[in-house]
């Protein structure tokens, strides 16, 4: 069989019709106004997290004992990092990151970066997220009125073994998920420029 | 009442139902899985309809859209890659020539389709365009290499599936 017979045979009408024009509609109605609620509802989320720990951290950092409120900024630091970084890694991925009309060899450089830039994220979580964070709370907890060394010592281990799951589960996603799907992008590029 | 955008975009579905349906049967096997895709891609499609200002030609856009959003499909679910082509035989029309002639070609047309199922992610997509008769000029604007690589990788391409094809005559 040659490639024109196929060719020919491929290129016969298909009608698509196992969808309707009202069942289009639909789709595209619902599906897309859901996505939509979902990015809104997790940026409102993020959001409210950081108002929420702004709060409740906020009267420690103006008025606290002098560790507590060097513990309450190194905190406030840690979120304006955190959120900067994750600003940031959304941004990896350029105009490519959900644009899927650019040509497959753009998009694919655009979600191999956002892949990068996400691994390179969890990689480094335990300096820009859990030391900040967790060694921050530790300082303010320690350095808060009416805190024995016992419950301090107990705070801060409670918070190192925290710490510990958070990096595993980290490095855990980049082993099972990300770092395969590295590789896949990386084996498509290449197989398309070879 | 449709809007004039939903008119605009039902007008475009219309206008490539086969070109569409061709792309799901190419990397998703089965009729849901292939039902799946499709919804995908005409999610995606009417997402990026604002972004369509005349840019590329609506093919090309077209196309870009549904073989990023088939090559992102097929990433997620790489297990039903391996059956994705085969099942294009059974939804073909049924041939009229039951001679022995007929059935030799017909079982060719099998041996050639299942060859091309088992391609890579990315030959699978040249040869979608390839048979749908687009042009070197318009694949290498889908895909972003050149005329000449696009006409290189085809020919490749080609050389492995007769081969392939040799093997299993033999």
């Amino acid at each position: 069989m040659t490639y024109e017979t196929s060719r020919r045979a491929s290129a016969k009408a298909d009608p698509l019709t196992t969808l309707s024009d009202d069942e289009i509609l639909a789709l595209i109605q619902t599906e897309s106004h859901q996505l939509d609620r979902r990015i809104r509802w997790r940026d409102w989320r993020e959001m409210l997290a950081s108002v929420i720990v702004g709060v409740v951290i906020a009267p420690v950092a103006m008025r606290g004992p002098p560790l507590a409120r060097a513990g309450a900024a190194v905190i406030l630091a840690g979120l304006v990092v955190v959120a900067g970084r994750l600003w940031l890694a959304r941004r990896a991925g350029g105009r490519g990151a959900a644009d899927t009309s650019l040509s497959v060899a753009e998009a694919l450089r655009a979600e191999l970066r956002r892949v990068s830039m996400q691994i390179a994220l969890l990689e480094s979580v335990a300096w820009w997220y859990v030391l900040p964070l967790m060694g921050g709370s530790v300082l303010m907890v320690a350095g808060l009125r009416g805190s024995s060394a016992p419950f301090t010592t107990g705070y801060a281990l409670v918070a190192a073994v925290i710490a510990w799951g958070i990096i595993v589960l980290n490095r855990r996603a980049v082993h099972r998920s990300l770092a395969p799907r590295r590789d896949e992008l990386t084996g498509l590029l290449t197989t398309l420029e070879s | 009442m449709p809007t004039d955008r939903e008119l605009q975009f039902l007008t475009l579905v219309r206008q490539n139902d086969a070109r569409l349906h061709r792309i799901c049967r190419v990397y998703a096997g089965g009729n849901d899985e292939q039902r799946d895709l499709l919804q995908e891609i005409l999610l995606q499609l009417w997402r990026s309809l604002p972004s369509f200002a005349g840019a590329s030609s609506p093919d090309t856009w077209l196309y870009r859209v549904a073989l990023n959003t088939a090559l992102t499909h097929a990433r997620r679910d790489p297990a039903r890659r391996e059956t994705a082509l085969e099942d294009e035989i059974a939804v073909d029309d049924a041939p009229a020539d039951v001679t022995d002639a007929g059935l030799d070609v017909r079982a060719r047309q099998e041996q050639l389709h299942a060859a091309i199922a088992r391609l890579d992610p990315v030959n699978k997509m040249l040869m979608a365009m390839y048979l749908d008769e687009r042009s070197y000029r318009e694949i290498a604007d889908v895909i972003g290499i050149t005329e000449n690589h696009v006409g290189v990788k085809l020919h490749r391409i080609k050389q492995a599936l007769a081969r392939q094809l040799t093997r299993e005559t033999v």
